[in-house]
């Protein structure tokens, strides 16, 4: 892994890096690592559950959760035994090109058969990895990043915005994210408040995301958008999707189709929301005075 | 935000600048007010080194977290305000006045952030700002085409501040510009001065206009505001040791013609008549 000057670094790190390190990193093979990237509860666990099933990919997890042992952070405090600066952001960069060099390896001494290695990054954690100076209008430098290495990135959206959002604030105030944390035969039952401001900020805000993240990577050739709505047809992944992935990644089709994880809500979330009735209302009069915004269609 | 506010730490003030907008010259005259101190970018490698000056940012937060891994592991907002609570009350234990402000470039407020924060929604900075009851002088520069220009010319030279030996630009150092990248450039200013105005609307905030500063005539007025603001009073005489490093832009750019033009056409015509009053 080195740092060289000039490549395709996209207008976003152009715009972002105007005080930042100018030099480009590089890494060998880096089409070899696909980064699953999407806001939470955009389907992003049982999409890489599914990845997980092929002999050729290994999964190393959301990267940037404290929760994972495998995590970026969990890397960077064994870096710290050998050097006491490594914490620092200036070394962020460098110390990420070590950290995926250390999941391959990891990879490799693993599962040798291999050669496609499958790291998350949850939109609302992208953040952790920054330099000391980027710019606040400019997305996170991961996602510069990994266009810059030359990384395979898949974007899961949901077009459902407000189901999503929903969906999270019932996972937040219940700590309950998947379905195997419910017991045998138990259901999500929760009823929550939701504030409608709250909903429709957060909404506008995924809508915007969608949409700068998308064009930041439209016109690189290592991006593919799936959306959570059309994973699946009858209770298991869809064939064209498992075909589309599989061509993405340059590997054989064999994925299992069948979900690991069950579904954990219905598909009327409202019907999880004590003020359902008032949330209607509200983005009813959203929708028709234009601020709610139009699904992100790519 | 959690936790019950630390008293001492509504002591502090952050003074949020973008490049260019005169936060030294600024930062001289906090200095120069009774009972207050000014630190440098605490967020800036080459102005604090976090390896060997205790001030850094990084650093603290670096030492804390041997002890503290939740520092660096978990940084949740109640364990990033913890750390913020901390930090800011280690800054103002350690200088010798009772007050302070600290420079913190827009660029540098992202190191602040906690998990779980999705992208675009105002920083958790700003968050612990208002909880915390801290104070806020957002300063920018009006002239967004007199920024960008300035900057470019820092940037060529390698010499952002003229302060003691260091020359101001002179017009052999005029650059050519793209039009493009310009106009990229400004938006990209404009954009991100326009979401502090909005991040910082209930905060306890000045906004301060880097032209009404340094303005010969009204600058004192304005001095004198941000004396008040910051519970001090106006010193009687103040001399910033920083000059301006940048000559008029029209000396500054070689291809001024091209680019006047281009600024007219743009909608950006307004940055070549002077600052409005």
């Amino acid at each position: 892994m080195s740092l060289h000057d000039g490549a395709d670094v996209g207008k976003e790190a152009q715009e972002g890096r105007i005080r930042a390190d100018k030099r480009i990193p590089k890494i060998e093979n880096a089409q070899n690592f696909c980064f699953v990237i999407g806001r939470p509860r955009s389907g992003t666990t049982v999409f890489k559950s599914m990845l997980q099933t092929h002999p050729s990919v290994f999964a190393v997890g959301e990267i940037f959760n404290e929760s994972n042992p495998r995590s970026y952070f969990h890397f960077q405090q064994t870096l710290l035994h050998d050097d006491p600066c490594a914490a620092f952001p200036s070394r962020g960069i460098g110390n990420f090109l070590k950290y995926l060099e250390n999941c391959r390896s990891l990879a490799c001494k693993l599962r040798p058969e291999v050669n496609v290695v499958v790291l998350d990054i949850k939109y609302d954690q992208a953040h952790l990895l920054c330099e000391p100076w980027w710019s606040i209008a400019a997305l996170p430098r991961v996602f510069s990043l990994l266009r810059e290495l030359g990384c395979r990135i898949i974007d899961v959206h949901r077009s459902d915005l407000v189901g999503l959002v929903i969906s999270n604030q019932i996972a937040i105030q219940t700590k309950i994210y998947h379905s195997n944390k419910l017991g045998r035969g138990e259901v999500q039952d929760a009823k929550i408040r939701i504030d409608p401001q709250r909903l429709l900020k957060e909404v506008t805000a995924t809508s915007k995301a969608y949409e700068r993240i998308h064009r930041h990577f439209r016109d690189y050739k290592r991006y593919l958008m799936v959306t959570y709505e059309q994973m699946f047809d009858r209770e298991q992944f869809s064939a064209s999707l498992l075909d589309r992935v599989a061509s993405f990644l340059g590997v054989a089709g064999e994925f299992d189709p069948v979900p690991r994880l069950a579904k954990l809500l219905s598909d009327d979330t409202y019907a999880y929301v004590e003020n359902a009735a008032e949330l209607r209302a509200f983005l009813k009069d959203a929708d028709d005075s234009g601020t709610l915004p139009v699904p992100f269609q790519g | 935000m959690s936790g019950e506010p630390a008293r001492e730490v509504r002591n502090l003030t952050l003074l949020v600048s973008h490049d260019r907008s005169g936060s030294h010259y600024l930062g001289s005259y906090i200095r120069s007010l009774p009972g207050q101190t000014m630190i440098d970018e605490i967020c800036n490698e080459q102005a604090l080194d976090p390896a060997t000056n205790p001030l850094s940012f990084f650093g603290y937060r670096h030492r804390r977290s041997l002890e503290m891994p939740d520092y660096s592991l978990r940084r949740t907002p109640k364990v990033v305000s913890a750390l913020l609570d901390e930090y800011f009350q280690f800054v103002l234990d350690s200088s010798s006045t009772s007050r302070a402000a600290m420079d913190i470039k827009y660029g540098h407020i992202h190191n602040f952030e906690a998990a779980w924060w999705p992208i675009f929604r105002r920083p958790f900075l700003f968050d612990y700002a208002r909880g915390r009851g801290l104070k806020v002088i957002h300063l920018s520069r009006w002239n967004s085409l007199e920024t960008v220009v300035s900057n470019m010319v820092a940037e060529s030279r390698k010499v952002w501040h003229a302060i003691g030996k260091k020359g101001a630009a002179a017009p052999s150092d005029a650059i050519t510009l793209d039009k493009q990248h310009l106009s990229r450039q400004i938006a990209l200013l404009n954009e991100q001065k326009n979401a502090i105005f909005k991040w910082s609307r209930d905060l306890k905030c000045l906004s301060v206009l880097y032209e009404e500063l340094v303005d010969p005539t009204h600058g004192r007025a304005c001095r004198t505001r941000i004396a008040e603001f910051l519970e001090s009073s106006p010193p009687e005489k103040f001399s910033s040791p920083y000059r301006k490093v940048t000559p008029p832009i029209q000396l500054m750019i070689r291809n001024w013609d091209e680019i006047s033009n281009f600024c007219r056409e743009s909608g950006l015509s307004q940055y070549l008549l002077g600052t409005p009053r």
